[in-house]
């Protein structure tokens, strides 16, 4: 019984057999090297970047559902990109414009 | 002038015809479909209606996709001119290893998706780029003679 369900992975029209498989399965990627730059200055970030992994991942989570096969692997890692990247822009955006009151009090003392 | 346009798209062997210039096909793959049964568009408002109304169109997340992908190779080509130390490794690399499984998943999805497959070309071209100018930062490509110059 467990084989045959294994082998029903195996043969599904997304599976490892497939680039329908492969392609989100290194797209993780893209969201581990961004939770890898969260102990990354904000400074050294990118808003360019991390404003197209953000739209990506909002706009590619609904692309996913609507392709054929319907693959739920790229629906998932696409929710985890606009996750990371809104988590990366709000590092920046706080550092950039809510910490310069802090910033000048420091300076101040 | 439809005519010479017909022959143009249809002498091409199939190949060269998927890989010539997919930005160009993907909004005229419809279109051509449409040409070829005979229904030519003598006017820009209706090759325009037929772009809308394109099953790849703007109406749907086809084409939305890839327009934010897009976001990607706009975002490589404002940090070209942005020092090497700003540029992140991991993410490049993620983003070069990405795009080239995305060209193929782009070319393998239904409805096949000509503008994704455009849009991860260009990404793997700009990104294989900057990660070749943060290798050059980290110091990758010195020889070992250059090395040892630095060193003294």
């Amino acid at each position: 019984m467990a084989t045959s369900k294994l082998q029903a992975l195996w043969n599904h029209p997304a599976g490892p057999k497939t680039i329908h498989f492969w392609a989100p399965t290194f797209k993780w990627g893209i969201s581990i090297a961004n939770v890898a730059d969260f102990a990354k200055p904000p400074e050294k970030l990118s808003y360019p970047q991390q404003i197209a992994v953000t739209c990506t991942g909002v706009i590619w989570s609904r692309y996913s559902t609507v392709i054929t096969p319907k693959n739920w692997n790229l629906f998932s890692v696409n929710v985890a990109m606009a996750a990371t990247g809104i988590y990366q822009l709000s590092r920046k955006i706080q550092h950039d414009y809510f910490s310069e009151a802090e910033a000048a009090v420091a300076k101040e003392q | 002038m439809m005519f010479i346009v017909k022959d143009f798209f249809t002498s091409l062997s199939p190949s060269i015809f998927d890989f010539a210039s997919p930005v160009i096909f993907s909004f005229f793959g419809d279109l051509l479909s449409e040409v070829l049964e005979r229904k030519q568009l003598f006017s820009m408002a209706a090759f325009f209606r037929a772009f809308l109304d394109s099953p790849v169109g703007p109406k749907t997340t086809h084409f939305w996709g890839p327009v934010a992908n897009w976001g990607f190779v706009a975002a490589g080509l404002a940090d070209m001119e942005k020092p090497p130390e700003m540029i992140s490794g991991n993410m490049t690399g993620a983003m070069c290893v990405c795009s080239a499984l995305l060209m193929r998943f782009a070319w393998m999805v239904r409805p096949r998706n000509y503008l994704l497959l455009a849009c991860h070309a260009s990404n793997e071209t700009v990104q294989l780029y900057q990660l070749s100018r943060w290798a050059k930062g980290q110091g990758y490509f010195l020889s070992e003679k250059m090395e040892e110059t630095k060193s003294q």
